[in-house]
């Protein structure tokens, strides 16, 4: 069952999917939904944003190229500051997602 | 590790600022064709699983969940993050400089020292350089003088001989007049007053293009000494002097002891070109002597550039004639020739180079301004290194 996404994962995600390779928005949306065996749903509507956000934030850069199927489409890579923010997000959401485990295993 | 002066990031942020005001269309037909192409690839991707082709279409439409609003939502993205992070940079300016309220006052004051300085020096040269002249088709007016190549002379006064020459034979200028700035004394009520005032030939106000208001301008028999005494008042005359007396045509006015009949008035806001004021204009009457003598040089010329005529061709003109009055007159006219200039330079044209000048030291003031304010940013910047990188780390993550 595809679940909406926590608001700022998606964010993390895209990064995360970016910094294995540059890829095409409907790249990302399929990389993501195979990464996490489609618990997530990645729709246009909230993945558009999100790139361009990130563009504006200087921490992916988009520029059109060829897909693999010989279409034009615009891709992203990550930028220097995309890389670094990959690594202070992963760190942050590593310490809360422990944070919860602890206090669901400590309620449970 | 100190956050340099444009950050990487606040580099790609003003790129793409400038991308997107700058190419504000560009922009969203980038958008357009993004959206478009992740449509169409998500239909050869269902085609791929086998849908047909109108099924995938339907679907894919359905997953996008309408073009116009994906791109609407990035649009709100774009617009927001721009807003937010201009809003952030003044918070953060304010906040700083409230912090240093002695750095804010040099800084402050310096910039406002150069501003006012190029202000100034640029609104005088607004009014003197760039601005037109208050005629119409000013740029057809020229300033006549008399060049004297033996005396290395570039704009001698003109003597009456020639001017009536070129007036006569000159086919390229369409009005050509003479003007002389004087002062007229004017008796009203017993009390005698000098005023500003010129003698101009007839002619004048045709080169201004100037339509009197009421009455007619100068004749040319007016330049006549045996002709009876006329006078052209200026509207503000008319209405101070005069109190606006509506049968001002049917006066006359005393001049030097005389009385001059006015014949006409002149339209609101007329600016005399070669004095700051003149109030009053009476025509130039040559005398025998001035009439038989070229050598009596008293006079500034005015002209027309008649309509489709260039100025070089005028020019060439003005020396074919004054070549074959120099033949004529060898005595008097050897060397001499008339020299045709552009109203608006000759106005403004001693001015320029000062002018000029001027505005590059005060343009170079307001670099040295910024200069010295970039110096104390960077002074200050030293300072900004010793804070904790959490702080910047925080300011950098609500970005």
């Amino acid at each position: 069952m595809p679940t909406e996404l926590l608001k700022g994962t998606l964010d993390l995600l895209i990064l995360r999917t970016l910094s294995l390779s540059p890829n095409h928005g409907l790249g990302i949306a399929r990389r993501i939904e195979q990464m996490t065996n489609r618990t997530f749903d990645v729709k246009p509507g909230s993945l558009f944003p999100a790139l361009h956000r990130l563009e504006e934030q200087g921490w992916v850069s988009a520029e059109w190229g060829e897909s693999e199927a010989h279409r034009r489409a615009k891709f992203y890579r990550l930028t220097k500051a995309g890389r670094r923010q990959v690594e202070t997000e992963t760190a942050n959401w590593r310490r809360i997602a422990d944070a919860m485990a602890l206090a669901i295993d400590a309620t449970s | 590790m100190p956050r340099p002066f444009l950050s990487r990031r606040s580099l790609s942020k003003t790129r793409s600022l400038i991308r997107n005001l700058v190419r504000k269309g560009r922009v969203e037909c980038d958008l357009d064709a993004e959206v478009r192409s992740y449509l169409e690839m998500l239909v050869a991707e269902k085609i791929a699983r086998g849908l047909d082709p109108a099924e995938a279409q339907r679907q894919a439409r359905l997953e996008l969940g309408g073009v116009d609003r994906v791109k609407e939502s990035v649009r709100e993205v774009r617009m927001g993050a721009r807003l937010e992070s201009i809003w952030q940079d003044i918070r953060y300016a304010v906040r700083v400089l409230r912090k240093s309220p002695a750095f804010t006052a040099v800084a402050v004051s310096t910039i406002a020292l150069g501003i006012g300085a190029n202000t100034a020096v640029f609104s005088v040269f607004n009014t003197v350089l760039l601005r037109p002249l208050p005629y119409e088709n000013a740029n057809q007016i020229v300033a006549i003088w008399e060049k004297r190549l033996r005396e290395n002379w570039a704009r001698g006064p003109v003597s009456a001989p020639d001017f009536l020459d070129w007036r006569g034979l000159a086919k390229t200028l369409s009005s050509v007049a003479l003007y002389e700035t004087t002062r007229l004394s004017v008796t009203q009520g017993g009390e005698a007053e000098r005023v500003p005032g010129a003698r101009v030939t007839a002619g004048f106000f045709e080169a201004l293009h100037v339509q009197p208001r009421l009455g007619r301008t100068f004749q040319i028999a007016e330049e006549d000494t045996g002709h009876r005494q006329v006078a052209i008042l200026t509207y503000e005359t008319w209405q101070g002097r005069f109190g606006g007396d509506p049968r001002i045509l049917d006066r006359a006015v005393l001049v030097n002891d005389e009385p001059f009949q006015i014949v006409g008035v002149l339209p609101e806001g007329f600016r005399y070109p070669f004095a700051a004021a003149c109030d009053l204009f009476v025509p130039i009457r040559f005398t025998a002597d001035q009439r038989r003598f070229r050598g009596i040089h008293s006079f500034g010329g005015v002209a027309r550039v008649r309509d489709g005529v260039t100025l070089r061709q005028a020019r060439a003109e003005m020396d074919v004639i004054s070549k074959q009055l120099e033949r004529q007159n060898p005595d008097s006219n050897k060397g001499h020739a008339g020299e045709l200039i552009p109203l608006h330079e000759e106005l403004a044209g001693g001015l320029k180079p000062t002018l000029l000048v001027l505005l590059g030291a005060v343009s170079l003031v307001i670099l040295i301004a910024c200069a010295n304010v970039a110096n104390l940013l960077l002074a200050r910047a030293s300072v900004r290194e010793r804070r904790p990188f959490a702080r910047r780390w925080d300011a950098a993550g609500r970005g």
